[in-house]
């Protein structure tokens, strides 16, 4: 089964206007996401996430590469009708109501009027906006767009969605319902595509995460994958007089948590260097643990590393 | 509103000539002239009104359509669907020149319709002169799509659209000012400038002579505004279909 997006060897660079400086957004990207998967793209601002969502859209085009969604490439925009789009801060006609918001923009999709018509109402019941329904979306509240924007990038029933930033403006019900929703739809083999700073709700949703930096990918993989491979082991053992400047002398961190030395390692040979001369001391060992970080950790790291 | 005005005046005719007229009861002089006059004065008197104020109230209504539309989270909505640009940017162009031409078409048949019942004479150029009025208003429009679209900005496609209508009566006397011109050179670029630019002064002058059954020769006129237009409506296309946003 082909990825269902799949970006090849994307360069991107911005050269404003009156301005001999460019900047370099995307640089010789590669990326793949498989097919009924919640993946998640993190960095920080400028990292160039923002970017590559616009160049699979066809809003902004790339200086070299290409994208595929969904097996097509999408340079002769049909695909995008199989597409949903949420864009951070979304802005709606002033004079439309939610009704007609969901109708516009779900016949722009390519979507048939009928279908339409019902989906916009399960969309507007869904997202808790049915009672708005006919209100002009020039008096919703952030939260309300916010809601409203999802319901759109949905109404027409799309295979592939991005989100970017989808939490943002919602209140913490708000946040648990999306990521109930993205869950719901991934498991009806729809592909989500996330875009987000708060990382612990993309550590919540993510099957497959990717970190970001200068328009390049710097990690990928599944969050267990990210956060273990960058955490390391613990040894725990007991406290022993004299074991503290034995420790010093070969460097290793430790902490003291009840009577026990916590000894960090970086990886699995030092830890098994470690534990060898542990037992050639004698000394028991209480305890072996992978190190877990938390996804914000590691974004942390990677970012201020490179 | 100038309908309810219409519906209230009342018209004193005799033999054909006017002998008075009441506006929601107040007396109003008039000169001893044929009703016919007098109606072809009101109807070029409204011209001339939708050709100045109507025409920048027009523009300065429609300027906000392209900028709202280029607005970062508005913008994105549009271009991730599976249309083409040149669509998106014409959709919103006929949008804005339906609006106006409605309410044009409405007010100028209206009043039409209005003076018409209440004196007996159907002036058929001052309907007629809708047309040229909209199309004076599509040429500006497009300038104003043009310098909104590539500045991102609604007042610099206002401004410029406005700097070219006010330029207009300029170009329009062209054949007195161009023979004073000091040298060949400056001539050549006037007339250069004359051929190149819209001619909306000339434009709304026609819809006058329309209206009081005066002869015109427009067809250069009508024609290289059109030509302007379409050069605007082209490199907006172009640029706004190569755009990175």
């Amino acid at each position: 089964m082909t990825a269902a997006f799949e970006a090849l060897s994307i360069t991107k660079t911005f050269r404003p206007w009156f301005s001999t400086k460019a900047v370099r957004a995307l640089d010789d990207l590669t990326l793949s996401v498989e097919r009924g998967s919640i993946f998640g793209l993190l960095g920080p601002n400028g990292a160039g996430k923002t970017t590559l969502v616009k160049i699979a859209l066809t809003i902004a085009r790339p200086d070299s590469g290409h994208v595929r969604i969904l097996g097509e490439p999408v340079r002769d925009r049909s695909i995008l009708g199989r597409v949903g789009y949420l864009p951070e801060n979304p802005r709606f006609p002033s004079h439309l109501t939610a009704r007609q918001v969901l109708r516009l923009y779900g016949s722009l999709s390519g979507a048939d009027e009928a279908a339409l018509k019902r989906n916009s109402e399960i969309w507007l019941e869904r997202v808790g906006l049915q009672q708005w329904a006919d209100s002009r979306v020039v008096k919703f509240s952030k939260g309300m767009n916010e809601r409203l924007a999802l319901a759109q990038a949905l109404v027409h029933d799309p295979d592939f969605v991005f989100l970017d930033e989808p939490t943002d403006g919602l209140d913490p019900m708000g946040r648990m319902e999306v990521r109930a929703l993205c869950k719901e739809l991934a498991s009806t083999g729809k592909t989500i595509f996330i875009n987000s700073h708060i990382l612990a709700e993309i550590e919540l949703i993510c099957d497959r995460v990717a970190l970001m930096k200068e328009g390049r990918i710097i990690e990928c993989g599944s969050v267990g994958e990210v956060t273990k491979s960058a955490g390391g082991y613990e040894v725990m053992v007991p406290c022993a007089e004299g074991f503290p400047a034995w420790l010093q002398e070969r460097r290793l961190p430790f902490t003291t948590v009840n009577g026990h030395f916590h000894i960090q390692v970086p990886d699995r040979n030092a830890a098994n260097a470690l534990i060898d001369a542990l037992r050639q001391k004698n000394i028991e060992i209480e305890g072996l643990a992978v190190k877990r970080r938390t996804l914000e950790s590691v974004f942390i790291e990677r970012v201020r590393d490179l | 509103m100038i309908g309810t005005i219409g519906l209230a005046l009342n018209m004193d005719i005799v033999n054909g000539v006017m002998q008075g007229a009441t506006l929601l009861g107040t007396e109003i002089k008039i000169p001893a002239i044929t009703v016919d006059q007098f109606i072809v004065s009101v109807q070029a008197g409204l011209a001339i009104m939708l050709s100045t104020v109507g025409m920048f109230l027009a523009l300065m209504a429609t300027s906000t359509l392209f900028p709202q539309m280029l607005q970062k989270g508005s913008i994105d909505l549009l271009l991730c669907r599976p249309l083409p640009r040149w669509r998106i940017l014409t959709a919103r162009f006929a949008g804005g020149a339906c609006i106006m031409a409605f309410n044009a078409a409405y007010l100028i048949l209206g009043v039409w319709l209005v003076l018409g019942w209440k004196s007996g004479i159907w002036n058929r150029g001052f309907p007629l002169s809708a047309g040229l009025l909209i199309f004076a208003f599509v040429v500006l429009f497009s300038v104003v799509m043009l310098g909104s679209v590539i500045t991102e900005n609604g007042p610099v496609g206002l401004l410029t659209a406005f700097a070219l209508f006010m330029f207009s009566p300029i170009l329009a006397a062209h054949r007195q000012i161009t023979p004073v011109l000091e040298k060949e050179l400056y001539r050549k670029a006037f007339r250069f400038v004359y051929w190149v630019l819209p001619k909306s002064a000339e434009t709304l002058g026609a819809s006058r002579r329309l209206i009081m059954n005066q002869p015109m020769e427009i067809g250069w006129v009508l024609g290289t505004s059109l030509a302007f237009a379409v050069a605007c409506y082209v490199v907006t296309v172009m640029y706004f279909t190569r755009k990175d946003y």
